[in-house]
């Protein structure tokens, strides 16, 4: 009978001790998060006439999976209209102002010129020299009164959800 | 024989100086046919070489965070060192809602605390915006800018 109740106690004993053991493996995360990070790349200025066709895209990019970052025109534009016509006005104007129009294409797509607020533009992934896409623009035709004609763009970045 | 050897002398002197203005008038006429260029047809007007385009680096984000009931702010705004121009940033609550501005940042310049013009309750704000505005060093004339969307979390 005591050897039963001595099994008894140890059995008691070793249950117990399992159980502080098990009450003691908590799960324990490590997390390290990354956040989003990139650095736009975007024409200072274009300059129709004298400059080389002006690139817009990421310097580098480090993006979640299942996201991506989008560029597109801002809808602050002034100087665009809904189908994407870009005025550009000539400086020191003096009473009405001369204006001369074009459109701006992306990605070597001449039939969809841009639009404010439609994307042309994604990156995603990690790139450390980033990815561009040229834009270039439609001829300016019609009479050109001498002088400097120019427009200031505004471009949107956001990073999505796919 | 004297009227004979004067005779030769008066045309070799003959010979000689039609030899000379013969030899002038033809490196004359060498000398012309080098000036002309050997050009092109002429078939309109064609672009000379042109510069690369000027870009201008400008950092991104996903979110900010901020502090929540607090003016005093700390950030990681920066204009990066290769840009050859100015920022001038400004950050929005949301399309209507200004929090602050900074004056004209110069290349390779940052800022780490700023003063918002009211405080924000703690919060997700994902209608917020960073607005980089670019100016030349030179006149301050303004160049293309940007808006990044992104989220303000304020706790």
């Amino acid at each position: 009978m005591k050897k039963f109740i001595g099994t008894l106690m140890l059995g008691v004993l070793a249950v117990s001790f399992a159980g502080t053991v098990q009450a003691d493996e908590k799960q324990t995360d490590v997390i390290y998060n990354v956040e989003n990070s990139y650095t736009l790349k975007i024409p200072a200025k274009i300059d129709l006439q004298n400059l080389d066709s002006p690139i817009i895209g990421t310097d580098a990019h480090n993006i979640k999976p299942m996201q991506v970052l989008k560029i597109q025109l801002s809808s602050a534009n002034l100087a665009i209209d809904e189908q994407g016509t870009i005025t550009l006005t000539r400086q020191n104007e003096k009473g009405t102002a001369k204006k001369l129009t074009t459109q701006m294409f992306a990605s070597g797509d001449l039939q969809n010129p841009l639009k404010k607020d439609v994307p042309f533009f994604e990156a995603e992934g990690t790139s450390s020299e980033g990815s561009t896409t040229g834009l270039t623009f439609t001829e300016i035709e019609g009479e050109k009164p001498a002088g400097t004609y120019n427009a200031t763009l505004t471009f949107t970045a956001s990073v999505e959800d796919k | 024989m004297k009227k004979k050897t004067i005779i030769s002398a008066i045309v070799l002197v003959i010979v000689l100086v039609c030899g000379y203005f013969l030899f002038q008038h033809l490196q004359q006429e060498e000398k012309l046919l080098a000036d002309v260029e050997s050009a092109e047809e002429w078939t309109g007007e064609r672009q000379v070489s042109r510069e690369p385009s000027p870009t201008i680096e400008i950092p991104g984000f996903d979110s900010i965070p901020l502090k929540a009931d607090s003016t005093q702010q700390q950030v990681n705004f920066h204009n990066p060192k290769n840009n050859t121009c100015y920022f001038k940033l400004s950050l929005w609550r949301d399309p209507d809602t200004k929090l602050w501005e900074s004056k004209l940042l110069e290349p390779g310049k940052a800022i780490y605390d700023l003063t918002l013009n009211q405080a924000v309750a703690a919060g997700k704000y994902d209608q917020a915006m960073l607005k980089y505005e670019c100016f030349t060093l030179d006149k301050q004339e303004p160049l293309n800018g940007s808006e990044i969307n992104l989220t303000l979390n304020v706790q």
